[in-house]
């Protein structure tokens, strides 16, 4: 599909999926049930038709029977949800290839990607699709509360370096063009940054819309920082080598790795080895963005951040 | 029918005040009707005001004794209106005065209603005295435990209530106030008005109930429609009430804040939504929201739509519609973490009837309209820390530094203390309200951050809306205030004291020697003084050895940093 022609001209399909992993049954429940309420707003604004749910399970164990899902969607279908899927994986995909694989199946129009505790507005699926209105928009990206993303965004055109898919709206032709995400490369962390990286390559605009709120459980420590886990500490620095090697970055694989080797913590300095492995066995990506065009590294980010 | 049971009443119970209540609604004519002849000591001020005087007694003795005072007395059941009736004859009844009678009758119900049975036609005025069950002088005698109190059976409220449920409306009141004064006085702490600890228990008790300073009540009635005011059942209460104020100005941060509230890890709260001075477009835009709202939230949420008063007056609206053991303010531009309310509820489980105090971060916005033309917002800053984590009783008298969004108040502070917001204030209404919480309830500090004090770079806020003077001048009513009542501190207020009192003697000793010093005396030697309570670790230096190199490596890793950060800490 050109990219010239706007995704989105009428009330389109909606596929909404999350990948689970060790979540409790209340917040999922928390989520469905406001993500019901924006499916229904929008099905009232006519800017979807049909709209389902689905939901990959990683966990050691499946959080929801059969019967338990079907109780689900039989009281969601009342505010006009078309189907709720629940599929247990029995493995641990990480984020990337469970949600390839959920949206191998998906023939809707736009594929809603988000965390499986997302708690939608109620406006915010009409106010999340507005903007593939538009010429050439492959990602529309939420505002998170109550910690919102601080990487910059042009405060007229919502166009930002990258969109997290703690929620983000995208149409599942870019999804496909694309071939997902790079499960391969990676697991957990900023699969969604290499993602939004090559739809801007491939000519799509990745836009930020303050308007779309959704709440994404994250706190505070005691000491009023934002709070790290081990996973985002492992992942996250494997990531960042990752990415500098992927978009034609050695020398930043040089920095980082420089980093970790002399200040790392003992599990950011695990990350490392495994990327120094996967280095000498040949299975890192093929670099790509040579020019530059769409990739940055500052300071640490992957975007110019507001603050 | 059941018999009524009487005694006889004490003599001279303040005949001035229901004097006054007959003059005033009794006429210049006619016969008073003195049940229980509580006034029969002053029979000849009763007649110098025109009207006849005729005592009911309710047995032959009492009658008997009346008469061979020269009183004129008939004899009645005083729950029969057609025998009391009979004693006034064929003269016009002007008033009926029940007098030291309500406090003996142990079926007071049916003599109020065979009077308004009798009263009812003519719309006759009746007159009534009790004696106050909550009145401070009561209470501070059951306490110091000096005995002699008369009997009462009535708080204001309990007297509202009986006579509207007999059918009786108020039309006027002389009631008798306290006289805290006499030899019992004198004697005790607890009685004496000067001590401390009877100042403090009349200013909580004063705005716990109006009739405190009252020792008897002398009302006048006239006959009206019978009232119930048997509660309703009792819903469930919620563990908290949020009191939200919005002036339909911010739907772009009322969305936000009522997502927050969708997305709470705990549901036993209420939402009070005070649209204040709203015009119709924005009440509908507010209605609208609220209308979308999931269902489990929008039941929770009350719409009560304020017309009146000041920025502060829908505090007190929200906090009279509470229900929930707990109140707490969320105003249309806050922003809460999803354990806010729980939070709040395991604070109340281990320390209820404190005023809870967490932590906020504070976070700089600005007013940008969104792209569908709403009114919103932009983030500006990340989190500051600008609120402490610990909770300085001391250190708030002089600054606040807790945001109303950090605190839960317990909702008895203002439904059983009748402690009300002071809408006198335009700013700052909610640190006069804590502080008069913190020293009435005692505080506990959840220690935990759960909230995001919005601060506004660009528009309208009370920071822009009222001048500093207005600041200023609500800052010294509310220390005035503060200055001139007794309170409680809590333990370890005296080590606090103390160690600031020796700061300030080593400070003033440090300055002379500097003085001296400075004027050619000997060199000072001693190292600065620490303030009190804040030793500094030495880990803290090297702390800020370490952010000072990073801040001129500007390409470090996040999560580098992030690391050395622990290390540190």
């Amino acid at each position: 599909m050109s990219t010239q022609q706007p995704f989105v001209t009428g009330p389109a399909s909606l596929r909404v999926q999350s990948v689970l992993y060790g979540n409790d049954k209340e917040s999922i429940d928390r989520a469905l049930e406001n993500m019901a309420g924006a499916i229904q707003l929008a099905q009232r604004a006519g800017a979807i038709t049909t709209a389902e749910i689905a939901l990959g399970d990683c966990s050691s164990a499946p959080l929801f029977t059969a019967s338990e899902i079907d109780a689900r969607e039989q009281s969601l279908r009342e505010q006009g949800l078309t189907r709720l899927e629940y599929r247990f994986f029995d493995a641990n995909l990480g984020s990337a290839a469970g949600h390839n694989r959920l949206s191998s199946t998906a023939q809707a129009d736009l594929l809603l990607i988000q965390n499986p505790d997302i708690v939608a507005a109620p406006n915010l699926l009409v106010e999340l699709i507005a903007p593939l209105r538009l010429p050439r928009v492959g990602q529309v990206e939420a505002r998170q509360l109550p910690v919102e993303h601080p990487k910059t965004y042009d405060v007229n055109t919502g166009d930002t370096p990258w969109a997290t898919t703690a929620c983000s709206l995208i149409p599942r032709a870019v999804m496909e063009q694309l071939g997902g995400f790079d499960h391969e490369t990676f697991f957990l962390y900023c699969d969604d940054v290499d993602f939004s990286w090559r739809a801007r390559l491939a000519g799509y605009r990745v836009v930020f819309q303050p308007s779309a709120a959704a709440v994404h459980d994250k706190r505070l420590t005691p000491q009023g920082e934002r709070m790290v886990g081990a996973a985002e500490e492992y992942y996250s620095a494997e990531a960042a080598l990752m990415l500098a090697h992927k978009y034609s970055r050695p020398d930043m694989v040089k920095r980082v790795q420089r980093q970790l080797e002399h200040g790392g913590s003992d599990t950011q300095k695990r990350a490392l080895q495994t990327f120094l492995k996967r280095q000498a066995e040949k299975r890192l990506p093929g670099p790509i963005d040579a020019a530059h065009r769409v990739a940055q590294f500052t300071d640490g980010y992957y975007a110019k951040h507001r603050w | 029918m059941t018999p009524i049971v009487y005694r006889k009443p004490p003599r001279n119970s303040g005949p001035a005040h229901a004097l006054e209540l007959i003059q005033q609604l009794g006429g210049a004519a006619g016969v008073l009707l003195d049940v229980g002849a509580g006034l029969s000591s002053v029979v000849e001020r009763v007649t110098a005001l025109g009207l006849r005087y005729l005592a009911i007694a309710a047995d032959a003795s009492s009658c008997a004794a009346l008469r061979a005072q020269g009183v004129e007395c008939a004899q009645a059941d005083f729950s029969d209106a057609r025998q009391l009736r009979e004693c006034a004859g064929g003269d016009s009844i002007a008033a009926v005065s029940l007098i030291g009678v309500l406090d003996q009758l142990s079926e007071d119900s049916e003599v109020l209603s065979s009077l308004r049975t009798l009263c009812a036609g003519a719309a006759i005025p009746l007159v009534v005295d009790a004696n106050n069950a909550l009145s401070s002088e009561r209470l501070l005698s059951l306490i110091a435990g000096t005995g002699g109190q008369r009997a009462a059976r009535y708080s204001a409220s309990a007297l509202d209530t009986i006579m509207s449920e007999s059918g009786w409306r108020e039309a006027a009141r002389s009631d008798q106030d306290s006289n805290p004064d006499g030899e019992a006085h004198r004697r005790s702490v607890v009685l004496s008005t000067h001590s401390l600890l009877n100042q403090f228990f009349r200013k909580i008790h004063q705005g716990a109930e109006e009739s405190a300073n009252v020792s008897r009540f002398v009302r006048a009635y006239l006959p009206a429609q019978r009232k119930s005011t048997s509660l309703p059942a009792e819903a469930a209460r919620p563990f908290l009430s949020i009191v939200m104020r919005t002036q339909g100005r911010r739907p772009g941060t009322l969305r936000d804040v009522l997502l927050a509230l969708a997305a709470q890890s705990c549901d036993d709260f209420e939402v009070v939504l005070l649209p204040h001075k709203v015009d119709a477009a924005q009440w509908t835009a507010i209605e609208e929201i609220v209308a979308e709202q999931p269902e489990p939230l929008r039941e929770r949420i009350r719409l009560v739509r304020v017309e009146h008063g000041g920025r502060t007056t829908p505090l007190n609206v929200g906090f009279a519609e509470s229900r929930g053991e707990y109140i707490s303010i969320l105003d249309d531009d806050d922003m809460v973490f999803c354990h806010w309310v729980e939070t709040f509820r395991k604070g109340a489980a281990v320390a209820a009837g404190t005023l809870l105090r967490a932590v906020a971060v504070e976070q700089e916005i600005e007013s940008r309209e969104w792209s569908n033309g709403v009114a919103g917002y932009r983030t500006m800053s990340g989190f500051k820390k600008t609120f402490p984590a610990d909770y300085d009783l001391y250190a708030h008298l002089t600054q606040n530094v807790s945001p109303p969004v950090c605190l839960a108040f317990p909702a008895a502070f203002f439904h059983e203390l009748g402690q009300r917001f002071d809408e006198a204030l335009n700013t700052c209404e909610d640190w006069d309200y804590e502080m008069r919480c913190a020293l009435t309830c005692g505080v506990t500090a959840l220690r935990e951050y759960t909230a995001i004090y919005r601060k506004w770079k660009t528009g309208a806020s009370s920071y822009t809306v009222h001048p500093l003077e207005e600041w200023q001048e609500n800052d010294r009513r509310i220390v005035s205030r503060l200055n001139g009542q007794p309170h409680l501190f809590p333990a370890g207020t005296v080590d606090v004291l103390r160690r600031q009192q020796a700061w300030i003697r080593a400070l003033e000793q440090q300055n002379a020697e500097l003085q001296a010093q400075l004027h050619g005396g000997a060199p000072a030697q001693r190292p600065p003084v620490p303030p009190p309570g804040t030793d500094r670790p030495v880990r803290y230096d090297v702390a800020d050895e370490i952010n000072r190199v990073m801040k001129r490596l500007p390409a470090v890793h996040p999560l580098l940093k992030a690391s050395l950060r622990k290390l540190t800490r």
